[in-house]
Order: C-alpha cells, then sequence, then structure tokens
C-alpha cells in the first residue's frame, strides 16, 4: 500500500472525542453525541468496521419500504422528502452519503424521466451496488430504464446510433474529459444499441442492436454494452477518474496528483471495490489525522441532515425536502447530466441566507428538546452545555470563541447553537 | 398552461433564493482573494414578459387604417379613444402611463417584431424568444443565460434575478450558475435579529482557509444584505413615488428598493399574465394594458426620484401578436408579429419598424419586418455593453434605436 | 421554586379547586367588572356544564376513545396532573371536581380598549367555595412570598379598601374579595372593580344580550363593535378591499355589515343532541345597492336533499347574484382582484369555446350555488387514486326562461372544455379523457372516464411493488376526477364522478320538480357528516399512515394507532352545520354540532 494511505494507528495519535467527532464528521453526517461517545469507547478499529458493516445501503425497515407506495403516487416531492427522512433516521449514515454520491455522479433527472416510480428503481440500484465493485454498478446502471430515458438510449438504434449515452459513459461516469476519442463514442454507442426500457422495464430490442465488430478504446470486438464497460474500466484514466470523485467527496475539493494515484492504485488492485478503497482512505493516517481546517463545504443535504442529526431533531420530511431545495440541492433533480459542481458553488449569500434562517428556525422550533438532551447527556453546567455544543457542531478541536451567553441552560443551548452553526466555520466538513 | 420544457427548465434551475451583493468589503477581509465584484453604476435591463400573446394591433394602433377598423367591428380601438403617439399610431386609451413616457421622451416602440415562419404555439413561439434559436429543442440556455454564464464568476452575485411567482423562464436558463428566482424581497430578510451572532461571525480568525474566509465573506455580505433590504424597505422616505395596487407594481416597486440598494444582478425579469384573450377580449385587454403601463409609469417616475433613470432600460415583449380580424367570440387568436417597448432615456423615443401593413399579410397575420434578435442584439451591445454575437450569433443591432 | 413552577401556580389559580361548596353571596361576575368593556364572554353555572359534559362523556362512551386515552397517558398530561392534584388534594378533590370549582358558578372575562397599545383585561370568577379559595391562596401566596408571616409583601402588594391586591403573575394583579376571583393587566381596572363605580352588570348592551340568550345558554357573550372600529388595525382590515375575488365575493357583503352594526352578540347552548352556538349582529345601515348581490332576492329552494345522495358527506351553500357582484367588481374588490376576475372570466370563456362566461353563464344561473360531496364507491374503478377524494358536485339553478338552445351551447361548451382539458393534458404526459353524450332517466348528460393508462403495472414493478393494500393498480390524485355534465330540472350539474351525477338525477328526478322560489333570508351554509367523513379518512389510511410516518411517528404502529385513534374519534360526532343569514338589518350565524348518544363503531 502506498506510503500516502499508511493505517492509523491510534497508539500513535490518540483516538479521542476530537478525532472521533472530526472522523464522523467527514464520513457520515455529523454526528450526535451519542455517535461520537459510541464511537470513543468502541475504539477506532470498531468504528471503521461499523461503517462497513453491511454491504446493503437501504435500513429494510418500515421507513424504507414507503417508497414503492409514494412512488407510485407520481409525487417526487413526496418521495424526495422520504428518502431525506431516511437519511436522518438512518443507522448506516455512511451509506446514506454514497448513495447521495453516485446519484449525483449519475445525475438523472426525474423533469425529463417524467416518472416517480423509475427514479426509486434507479435509486435501489445505486444503493444495491453502492459499495462495489464499479463494474457492477456501471453495468447495472446501463440497463436502468431511467437512465436509458435520460439519455436517450432508447434512440439508439442500429443504422442510427445515439451517442448520448456512450459519450456520458466515458466522459462523465467513467474515464472523464480526454481520456477517449470522438471515434471511440461513436463505436461505444453502437455497442448499446437496441438497450431500450418499456414502462419502466429494460428490454434489450434484439432487432435494433448492432451485433457488428467495433473499435473501442484500442481494443477489437463484437462488443455489447457490458464489454464497452469493461474496457472503460480497464482504462488507466478510471481508476484516477474514480478516485478524483472518491477524495473531492470525502476529502478535499483538489486533491493532490499522488494522493489520487494512491488512490487509483488502490481501486485498480480491489478490481473497484468502492467499500475497500473507502476503508483504506478512512484507515489511513492521513485521513483520521486531517487538519482540522479541511476545505470542504458542506452539501446542502449533509448541511440539513447533519443539523437534524446532531441537534437529534426529528424532522418531517417535507421540511428537509424544502430546505435542501431552497439551498439549491433538489435531490432527483439535478441540474444537468453533469450533477451538482458542488463546493464554492454551493454558496452565494443568498443560499447562505438560507443557511442561517434555516438553522435559526431549527432551534426554534418545537423538535429541537434542549431539557430532553440535557438529562439524556447529563449536561447539568454551563460548561458542559458548551462543550456538548461544540462537540456536535465544528467539533471540540476547533478553535472559536464563544460570544457570552445566558445562564438559563436551555436558552444557552439555543444560543450557543445559533451561534456556531451560523459560523463560518460550520459550512466546512 | 405548462409544457413538458418548461417544467424542464424551471424545475431544473428555479426554486432557489440565491442573491449576492458583490460590493467591496470591509478592510480586515482583504486577504481573500476577491471575486471581481460588479460595477455598482453599471447598467440594469429590467425585462417584462407579457404571457399570453399581447395584441399589438389594439395596443399600438393604426387608427387611421380603414382596414383595422373594418376587421375588428367590436374591438376596434377608435381614432377618438387612441392616445396618439406618431405616424398615425396611437396607444390603447388605457395606457396613458405609457403616454406620458413618451410625451417625457422616454418611450421607444419597435413594431412588426417577430421571426420567420412564425410559430403560434404558445411554447414554442415563447421557446423561439426565450433561447434566441429557431429550433429551441436543441438549445441548452436562453439567451440571458448565456449572459449570466459570460459574465458570472464563482462567489460573485449573480447576474440575474427572476421575481414573479410564476416559474423561472428558459431565457434565464444558464448552463452553469443558476438564476436566482424569488417571488418577493422578502426572501431575504435574516430571521434571527440577534446581531451579536452576526458580528461573531464576522470577527477576525487567526489562521483561516481561503475557503473559510469565502464563507466569511459570503456569511458577513448575506447579513450586511438582509439588513439592507429591510432598510430600504422600511425607510418609507427614500421613496417618494406611489404605485398603484398592482401586482406588476408590487414587484417593480421591489427591483426599484433593490436597485437602489446597491444589488449586483443587471438584469431583472418579470412577467404580467394573462394577454391570451380568445374571448371577450374588451373586458379584459384594457385591464392587463392598464396594469402594465401604470406600474411601469410608477417604476419609472420611483427611479427618477431616486435619480436612477439613466442606468435602467425596461423591454416588453410577448410570444406572438394576434390576428387582425375579431373572431366570433369577440375575441382575437393567435397572430404573428406585434410591438416591443423599450423605455430608456438612452433610447431613441417614438415608433420605429413602420406602421403595420394591413394589405400584406402572411396567413391572415402580420408579416414582420423587425427581426427580434436585432432587437436583443441591440440591448445587448448598446445598452449592457456585452459581447451580442456570442449570445446570439450573427444578428447585427436593430439600427436608429440606441443612441449610443 | 423554579420559574416554570411558579408560573404554573400562578396559571392555575383561576384553574385549581374552588372546592364545591355553596355561598351565601349572589352577585354575578358581571357586578365585578367595569362598564365599558368592548368584548366580553361569561360562562354561567360552569360546574353544572361539567357535570352534564360529564355525563355525556360516560354515557356515550367517548372517554374511552382511544385519542382520550393518549392524552391522558401523554407525559405532558401527566405532569400537569401531578402538579395539579398536589393543590387538588389539599382540597380533597380530584380534578373532576377540580374543573368542575374552577369554573364555579359564574366566570366572565371581558377585554377593554388600552389607551397605550396594550389591550386590558379582566377576568373574574364568583367561587363557589369561598372559604376553599382563600386557603389555596394562602397556599400559594405563602410559597411565592407574596405573604411573609401571615401579612402581605408591602412591595408586591397594595390595600383597596378592605382587599388587597397582589401584583402577580408578571404584569398582572389579582385579588380575591372573599366572593370574587379577580385578575387583571390593569391597576385602573381593578380599583375600579373594587370600587362603586358602574359595572358591566348594568351596561344596556351587555343587558340586552344576556336577555336575548336562551335560558339554558352555557356562554354567553358580546362585542361593542362600534368600540372595536376605533381600534386601527381591525379598522384598516374592515376597510381593505379583498385582494383575491373569491373571496371577496364570498365575504364582502359580510364585511359590509360589520363596518357598520353596532354589536355582536352570541351564545352556546346545548341543543337536544348536541351543541348550539349563534351569532347576531344589531344595528347597522342596510347593504348598499353595489352590494346587492350579496343579498339576491331571487333565490330558489330545492325540494331534494343532498342527504338524500348515497354516502354523503357535505353540502356548501352559497346564495349570491354572481351576474351582479361580476359587474360591481370594481366598487367591492381591489385592484389586483378585479384583475384576476376578469382574466378568470376570459379564460373561462375560452375554454368553453367562446361562451361568453358573464353572460352566458353568469347571468343565466340563480342563487344558491351549491357545491356536494358524497363519498366514492369505488368498488367498480380501474384504478384506485391516490389519495381518495371524495366526488364532487356543482348544482345551479338556470333561470325559468331559459331555452333549448342553452343547453346545446352548454354540452358544446362541456366538449370544448374537456377538449382542451386533454390537449394540455397530453403535453404533460397525463392520460386523456373519452367523453360521451348521452341519456339518463331522460336527461341529456355528458360522461367522461378516463383512458387506460399506460403502463401501470410495470411502474409497480419499477416502484418495487411492495407494501400494498389493494390489488388494484394505484394511482395519482388526478384519478379522482372525470368531468361530467348535465341539465336535469332546471338545474345545471357539474360533477366530478359520472356516479354522482347518475346520484344526482335520481334524487332530482324522484321529486320531479324544479326549484321554487325561497321566501327566506339570504343563506350560506356549510353540512357536514362525521360517519361519512370518517369512513372517507377510513379509505385513506393508508395515505394518512405513511403521511404520519414521514412527519413524526417513527414506527408504523404508531402511525396506525395514532390515525385510527383519531378517526375513532370523529365517530362520536354525528353532524355539523353553520348557517349564515344575510338579513337586511344585519347577520345571523348559527353552528349546530350534533354528538351521537352512544359510540356507534
Amino acid at each position: 500500500m502506498s506510503g500516502l494511505l499508511t493505517p492509523y494507528k491510534p497508539s500513535a495519535a490518540p483516538w479521542d472525542e476530537a478525532r472521533a467527532a472530526s472522523f464522523l464528521r467527514r464520513t457520515s453526517f455529523c454526528p450526535s453525541e451519542r455517535e461520537i461517545r459510541d464511537a470513543v469507547s468502541a475504539g477506532f478499529g470498531a468504528t471503521l468496521e461499523n461503517l462497513f458493516a453491511k454491504r446493503d445501503c437501504r435500513d429494510h425497515n418500515e421507513l424504507d419500504e414507503l417508497g414503492s407506495p409514494l412512488a407510485l403516487r407520481e409525487n417526487i416531492e413526496a418521495l424526495r422528502g422520504w428518502w431525506l427522512r431516511r437519511l436522518a433516521l438512518t443507522a448506516r449514515p455512511l451509506s446514506g452519503r454514497l448513495a447521495v454520491f453516485w446519484h449525483n455522479h449519475f445525475a438523472t433527472s426525474h423533469v425529463k424521466v417524467r416518472s416517480a416510480p423509475m427514479m426509486l428503481q434507479q435509486l435501489r440500484t445505486i444503493e444495491r451496488h453502492a459499495f462495489g465493485p464499479f463494474e457492477e454498478m456501471l453495468i447495472a446502471i446501463s440497463r436502468d430504464p431511467a437512465m436509458i430515458v435520460w439519455l436517450d438510449n432508447d434512440d439508439n438504434v442500429k443504422g442510427r446510433p445515439n451517442e448520448n449515452y456512450a459519450r456520458e459513459v466515458f466522459e462523465l461516469f467513467s474515464l472523464g474529459l480526454g481520456a477517449y476519442a470522438e471515434h471511440d463514442i461513436r463505436e461505444g454507442a453502437r455497442a448499446f444499441t437496441g438497450w431500450s426500457q418499456k414502462n419502466g422495464r429494460y428490454r434489450f430490442n434484439r432487432g435494433e442492436h448492432d451485433y457488428g465488430s467495433k473499435e473501442v478504446l484500442g481494443s477489437r470486438g463484437d462488443f455489447d454494452g457490458d464489454d464497452v464497460v469493461r474496457i472503460a474500466i480497464a482504462q488507466p484514466a478510471c481508476a484516477s477518474f474514480i478516485a478524483t470523485k472518491l477524495l473531492r467527496e470525502f476529502v478535499c475539493p483538489a486533491p493532490d496528483t499522488e494522493l489520487v494515484d494512491a488512490v487509483a492504485e488502490q481501486l485498480r488492485s480491489s478490481r473497484f471495490e468502492i467499500q475497500t478503497t473507502l476503508r483504506a482512505i478512512f484507515g489511513s493516517d492521513m485521513f483520521v489525522n486531517a487538519p482540522r481546517d479541511t476545505p470542504r463545504i458542506k452539501s446542502p443535504v449533509e448541511f440539513v441532515i447533519g443539523v437534524v442529526r446532531s441537534l437529534e431533531i426529528d424532522a418531517a420530511a417535507q421540511q428537509l425536502s424544502e430546505a435542501t431545495s431552497q439551498m439549491g440541492q433538489r435531490l432527483f433533480e439535478p441540474p444537468s447530466v453533469k450533477g451538482w459542481d458542488g463546493h464554492r458553488r454551493w454558496l452565494n449569500s443568498a443560499t447562505m441566507l438560507v443557511r442561517l434562517n434555516g438553522v435559526t428556525s431549527a432551534v426554534k422550533s418545537d423538535r429541537f428538546q434542549p431539557s430532553r438532551l440535557r438529562s439524556e447527556y447529563d449536561l447539568t453546567t454551563p460548561d458542559a452545555v458548551d462543550a456538548w455544543c461544540q462537540r456536535v457542531t465544528v467539533g471540540p478541536d476547533t478553535r472559536i470563541d464563544l460570544p457570552p451567553a445566558p445562564d438559563d441552560l436551555d436558552e444557552r443551548m439555543k444560543d450557543r447553537l445559533r451561534f456556531l452553526l451560523s459560523a463560518p466555520e460550520y459550512q466546512l466538513a | 398552461m405548462k409544457m413538458t420544457r418548461r417544467e424542464f427548465v424551471t424545475r431544473s434551475v428555479g426554486g432557489a433564493t440565491l442573491i449576492a451583493s458583490g460590493a467591496t468589503l470591509p478592510g480586515f477581509l482583504t486577504r481573500t482573494a476577491l471575486a471581481a465584484s460588479p460595477d455598482r453604476d453599471g447598467r440594469i435591463l429590467v425585462v417584462i414578459q407579457l404571457t399570453g400573446g399581447n395584441d399589438g394591433l389594439n395596443t399600438v394602433v393604426p387608427y387611421r387604417d380603414d382596414l383595422y377598423h373594418r376587421a375588428r367591428p367590436t374591438l376596434r380601438v377608435t381614432d377618438q379613444l387612441a392616445l396618439p403617439l406618431e405616424m398615425d399610431m396611437g396607444l390603447h386609451p388605457d395606457m396613458s402611463g405609457f403616454k406620458r413616457l413618451f410625451d417625457d421622451g422616454l418611450l421607444s416602440v419597435i413594431n412588426n417584431v417577430g421571426y420567420p415562419n412564425p410559430n403560434r404555439s404558445h411554447f414554442q413561439s415563447m421557446d423561439i424568444w426565450h433561447t434566441a434559436s429557431m429550433s429551441p429543442e436543441t438549445a441548452d440556455d436562453g439567451w440571458l443565460g448565456r449572459v449570466v454564464d459570460a459574465k458570472t464568476t464563482p462567489g460573485a452575485p449573480p447576474y440575474a434575478l427572476h421575481i414573479d411567482d410564476a416559474a423561472l423562464p428558459l431565457a434565464l436558463r444558464t448552463r452553469e450558475t443558476p438564476t436566482p428566482s424569488i417571488r418577493s424581497v422578502e426572501a431575504f430578510q435574516l430571521a434571527d435579529e440577534n446581531s451579536a451572532v452576526e458580528s461573531a461571525i464576522a470577527a477576525i480568525r487567526q489562521s483561516a482557509s481561503d475557503d473559510l474566509l469565502f464563507v466569511q465573506r459570503l456569511a458577513v455580505e448575506s447579513c450586511r444584505n438582509a439588513r439592507r433590504i429591510e432598510q430600504v424597505a422600511n425607510d418609507v422616505g427614500a421613496s417618494t413615488a406611489t404605485y398603484p395596487d398592482y401586482r406588476l407594481a408590487a414587484r417593480l416597486r421591489q427591483v426599484a428598493q433593490l436597485i437602489g440598494a446597491g444589488f449586483g444582478p443587471r438584469v431583472y425579469y418579470t412577467s404580467i399574465d394573462g394577454f391570451d384573450t380568445h374571448a371577450q377580449q374588451a373586458l379584459s385587454h384594457g385591464t392587463l394594458l392598464r396594469e402594465l403601463a401604470d406600474s411601469v409609469a410608477a417604476f419609472v417616475d420611483d427611479l427618477r426620484a431616486r435619480g436612477l433613470l439613466d442606468r435602467v432600460a425596461i423591454m416588453t415583449f410577448s410570444e406572438f401578436g394576434r390576428r387582425l380580424n375579431e373572431n366570433a367570440g369577440q375575441g382575437t387568436d393567435h397572430g404573428a408579429a406585434a410591438p416591443m417597448f423599450l423605455i430608456s432615456s438612452d433610447a431613441r423615443p417614438g415608433v420605429h419598424g413602420g406602421a403595420p401593413d394591413l394589405t400584406n399579410l402572411l396567413d391572415d397575420d402580420l408579416r414582420h419586418r423587425v427581426d427580434f434578435r436585432s432587437v436583443y442584439a441591440g440591448v445587448l451591445k448598446n445598452w449592457l455593453q456585452v459581447d451580442h454575437r456570442a449570445v446570439l450569433g450573427d444578428f447585427a443591432p436593430m439600427r436608429g434605436v440606441w443612441s449610443a | 421554586m423554579s420559574r416554570f413552577s411558579f408560573r404554573f401556580v400562578f396559571g392555575a389559580i383561576p384553574i385549581l379547586a374552588l372546592t364545591a361548596l355553596s355561598n351565601a353571596a349572589d352577585k354575578s361576575a358581571a357586578e365585578y367588572v367595569p362598564s365599558g368593556a368592548v368584548a366580553a364572554v361569561s360562562l354561567h353555572d360552569g360546574a353544572g356544564s361539567l357535570e352534564r359534559l360529564k355525563a355525556w362523556m360516560q354515557r356515550s362512551g367517548v372517554e374511552d376513545a382511544r385519542l382520550i386515552q393518549y392524552v391522558v397517558e401523554s407525559p405532558q398530561y401527566m405532569q400537569a396532573q401531578i402538579f395539579a392534584a398536589g393543590f387538588a388534594a389539599s382540597a380533597k378533590m380530584d380534578l373532576w371536581q377540580a374543573a368542575s370549582a374552577i369554573l364555579g358558578r359564574d366566570v366572565t372575562i371581558a377585554v377593554f380598549p388600552g389607551s397605550n397599545k396594550e389591550a386590558e383585561a379582566m377576568v373574574v370568577a364568583i367561587a363557589s367555595d369561598s372559604a376553599g379559595v382563600a386557603r389555596l391562596l394562602e397556599m400559594a401566596h405563602t410559597l411565592t412570598g407574596l405573604t411573609r408571616d401571615g401579612a402581605p409583601d408591602p412591595q408586591r402588594s397594595f390595600k383597596v379598601g378592605d382587599n388587597v391586591v397582589y401584583r402577580a403573575p408578571p404584569k398582572a394583579l389579582h385579588c380575591f374579595t372573599g366572593d370574587a376571583l379577580i385578575v387583571t393587566n390593569s391597576e385602573r381596572l381593578m380599583r375600579v372593580a373594587l370600587g362603586s363605580e358602574t359595572k358591566l352588570a348594568s351596561d344596556a348592551a351587555y343587558r340586552a344580550a344576556e336577555e336575548a340568550a336562551p335560558k339554558d345558554a352555557v356562554v354567553v357573550g358580546y362585542a361593542n363593535l362600534a368600540a372595536l372600529r376605533e381600534i386601527p388595525k381591525l379598522k384598516a382590515a374592515l376597510e381593505q378591499k379583498p385582494r383575491e375575488p373569491l373571496p371577496g365575493m364570498l365575504v364582502g357583503g359580510w364585511q359590509q355589515h360589520l363596518r357598520s352594526a353596532d354589536e355582536v352578540t352570541a351564545w352556546l347552548a346545548p341543543s337536544a343532541s348536541g351543541l348550539k352556538l349563534q351569532l347576531a349582529t344589531r344595528g347597522g345601515a342596510d347593504l348598499p345597492t353595489t352590494h346587492a348581490g350579496y343579498a339576491p332576492t331571487d333565490a330558489v329552494q330545492y325540494e331534494w336533499r343532498p342527504d338524500e345522495l348515497p354516502r354523503y358527506l357535505s353540502q356548501i351553500q352559497i346564495e349570491r347574484d354572481w351576474g351582479k357582484l361580476f359587474n360591481e367588481r370594481e366598487a367591492l374588490l381591489s385592484l389586483p382582484a378585479v384583475g384576476d376576475l376578469v382574466r378568470f372570466a376570459t379564460n373561462i370563456s375560452t375554454i368553453l369555446g367562446g361562451m361568453d362566461f358573464v353572460n352566458d353563464v353568469l347571468g343565466n344561473v340563480q342563487a344558491p350555488l351549491r357545491l356536494v360531496m358524497t363519498r366514492c364507491d369505488l368498488s367498480d374503478a380501474r384504478v384506485t387514486p391516490s389519495p381518495i377524494l371524495p366526488g364532487f358536485a356543482l348544482i345551479a339553478p338556470l333561470r325559468p326562461d331559459l331555452d333549448e338552445m342553452f343547453e346545446r351551447k352548454l354540452f358544446a361548451a362541456a366538449q370544448s372544455a374537456i377538449n382542451i382539458i386533454n390537449i394540455n393534458g397530453g403535453q404533460q404526459g397525463m392520460p386523456s379523457f373519452l367523453s360521451e353524450v348521452d341519456r339518463y332517466r331522460g336527461y341529456r348528460v355528458l360522461f367522461s372516464e378516463y383512458v387506460d393508462p399506460p403502463g401501470t403495472e410495470g411502474m409497480e414493478t419499477a416502484a418495487g411493488g411492495e407494501a400494498f393494500v389493494s390489488d388494484k393498480p394505484r394511482g395519482s390524485l388526478r384519478y379522482n376526477f372525470a368531468p361530467c355534465v348535465s341539465i336535469a330540472e332546471r338545474q345545471l350539474l357539474v360533477t366530478t364522478s359520472p356516479q354522482l351525477l347518475r346520484d344526482l338525477i335520481d334524487a332530482i328526478d324522484a321529486h320531479k320538480s324544479a326549484p321554487e322560489k325561497a321566501s327566506r333570508p339570504t343563506l350560506d351554509a356549510v353540512d357536514l357528516d362525521f360517519a361519512t367523513l370518517a369512513d372517507l379518512l377510513r379509505d385513506n389510511r393508508a395515505e394518512l399512515v405513511i403521511n404520519r410516518m414521514l412527519q413524526e411517528a417513527r414506527t408504523r404502529e404508531v402511525a396506525e394507532r395514532e390515525i385510527d385513534a383519531f378517526v375513532e374519534l370523529l365517530r362520536y360526532g354525528r353532524s355539523l352545520r353553520v348557517a349564515l343569514e344575510t338579513r337586511k338589518d344585519g347577520l345571523k350565524a348559527v353552528a349546530e354540532l350534533d354528538f351521537r348518544a352512544g359510540a356507534d363503531k
């Protein structure tokens, strides 16, 4: 394993509250006090393993099962709210983050697909393959009816190939710009001909498929879509591309080449097992001991879900949906196939205002229960309250000057939270 | 009445409440690499869309033309009632507000505006106007969206602002930066009156990364903007203009407030709906024109009082005009060419594009003499001073409209 | 004591035990309240009312209702109960007795115009057990330090005559005269109450209100509208022209009456099977001619009644001369509302294929307009909509002098409308309607139904096909609506379901007579049947449970319990009727709520 990803050793730098909180913040959502304490007492190893406990992203509880009836109502807002509520309540927040990550990667929008059940189906596919191997994910997505509609692959027929899907497979899903030629797209499109859908079901249209020989990315053969996927993944550019994406999501917006190479190597050697790669990243010394000033700006979903999870607010689905939409991230409706650019583009002084106002209303709402929290975590003094507030927001290791606050403990908690959640530090993960 | 395409645009871009001001920052934040702060005294374009297909012939009336009177026995505007402009044309009697602007030398009428092979479907024709493309299905963005993309840098204030109850129009659709769409300026209020939080946000950090400073700057700006908006909203004394009680007037008042407060956007976009007068046109058309004229006149008065009039140009358009002949329901059906209004101290007042030629119709509709893209080109080049070719392709600005 | 319990104690005092021993003094609460109140509400014989309520709850079994159980078992209630029980126990009572004593013999709440922005209010409760109250107050005063060593704290109290007034809770004062407990936020009012100035009881208006109420009225109220209109905010609200056309055309007449009426009196009394609430205005000018549309003179009365319809749910009846209102729109509505109304009229005209909405439709219908809702029987439906809405029907009487031509025009317009809906819907990927003209019981009818929605099956699989209640395909909200039109016995019928149209025609045909002229004041009314409402909610149980789970409930079980409990509670009601009469000399509003004698599950 590359030197950059040497595993973290608790003996060298102890696994304390600060590290645990920071770790959880970056691998899942902003953690609650309960999660921090459990992580500290369980130790680093167990906490790391716990993130990957089950490959299945779905919680398989009652809330999860509401997806189907909701989708059939053809109400995408309700489905969005449902997904967000699942994220708020899930026991496996890393799976939640990954599902949103892949959703952004394959950026399919309901606005064109116009079918909530198909969008749900794509989400389920994503959740099935989120932890890898990536090859299976890409093969499954190529057959996903929503994707077929979104990138016009049902218009892709023998003799009149539609290159949209092939182009995006190379440009956006596996290789990135410049790692292929127009010729590869043309030939690649032929491989996907006949891959269509009817009424939300994948249908292989034999008559429309081009069985001929094709030359794609230097290989020649009677390729079909699956073959093209495998060829693409075998390209060196693919590992770097996926590595960069993972690093942008979990580490920093502009990872340097060495780090990308190290992760790419990890991907290759694990045959693109996302789980293994993430374990290597998260378990590395570099990651656990990252400086507090990690420059990654939280997406609206991370921000909102982080607030409700760490403050243990039982938020209604609709409010979660409205909040994230107003902050510029409407799940199921990315602005284009490139997805959300993220990082600084999430913020300008209006979305900032939405975040600030959102935080105020969250703390003021009656779903936030300071007394319950104080009794559960035994926060009986002003200092205890302050410390808790800091732990569940910006983290205990952040130096930040707190303004004066009232003595009444409930009011103090609210005040502190309003301040900390509005602080610029909180916007960074 | 919506269409897939329209919904596509609105859903993918609209909904977010985004705006920023890029004003200069207090000294202590100078460490941050500043995005280009827009020129506070730059020129502003206000676009008012008349949705539904405005009946141009009853708006700018050729009241001496016999053919006009014969074609519209019940709907015609007589020469006694028309408010005279020039060249034997006059305004609908309910547009006294515009007549006043004309008398003040601020109103330009561009007549007979359209495009070849007129499309009489609301959605398709509107898309054509919005994308400035004859095949709008292939266009990814709107004409104003292209300007926005060209002029926006990350973190900087949005170049355009859509302020309306309706969904974000295709015209403002961009490839990169979403255009903010709000219903009213209240979207910018700060909920928490706790100024201690604000000053704490602004406090200097000892060692801050660029990103932290970026966030801090924005947080400070948001709060400052919100305060300024509140001030402007509550400061009744700043504007002596009285606006009529129309919805369009309320929105224009807010635009005036935003401009007066020194906000970033260079383009403001709003609309007034209801012009699809297939039946009983006499009932509603006058009311709509009155709302338009009175609201815009009040807006102009407000700008004048604030000393901003020379910085703002207003443009109106509609997706098509209406037929010469009235129909059996005392209304008119979808047509083709129609007038646009331009209100600016920099535009040459009067009627451009000539009188409508009622003898030379195309499929019983007015032929266009001015391509709308040349009007756009003029607005872009001569008023906003941006590269019109990058947005519209090879369309020369219409001559004689702008003085510069 | 922590701040919470301090506040609670004083908040609870008027709510605390005044034991049920009888007392000599016969003064009513209004004999303490100063005169000049702008509004006052009196509760007479609160104890007796509570007794009756308790008896009904036991008889009907509602106290066993699940929702009541939840409330009683909830932690908040328990906490409150513990506090209150503490005090009640010292007076040796249970909470029922405590509540019953709160309300005592007579309670009056009155509001006065404040001098500086804050309204002044006073509550007077006549104790039925003076000794008990005195004891409790003493205890509370000692605990909170208002009395030290038996003597009132001079810093937080003062004397008026023989009475001691305490400054507590914050911003308020209270005093117990040995007979009446007086709480107020104004020192001036307190002094007047304890003094000998004129009291509310001698106010002519108050007395008139009391006299107007029936003998067994439980609550009596009155408000001096003339004085209330002095309050700038209220005045502005009344003067402002409505900003939306439909509300403007609904409430404009009432608003007009309230602008000039002198006062409004109200009372609440038990009825044979429930409760009846009545409000009436007195005095004021007649409606001006511009407002003539709010009180049409040509209203008709029907022989058939909506509750003859199977699965009848509710009816809303509005009597307006829409034509007259439309013509006077500039006088009645604000500018934006006028614009909206005009736009609406032209749009409808367009949809109706050029039929002039104002002259041909508004001009030809008479009052009243009725909106009837029934629960649909979906056993034959091909697609179950989600959520399931009731069927809606709009019924309007047509002028007697209309000719056959009108019927043809109307059907043509209806078909034009359906075509436009189809074109519009088609562009949004919605399935279209198929419409056909037929005859039912001899009347010409236009039915429409959805063309089979494509591909629902595939979508079910796509969605995972899980968690289904019914085996029928479920579709979205729009499958609730299939427009149908007819004219029967001079009544225009527009419904959202063919089934409802048939049921309506059955009912009308059974009486087989056209509506007759009504001779009564203008009547607007809303009627609701609780049993059908409960059934409708039960139809939507799956939906409601899902919503609840998305809102709050962590598990399906909890959500189901909550929904079932709510629906069950509805079954204890029978019907609700709210009627508003616009008379020449004012308004009268009556609300009647009927309960079931026992629980019919």
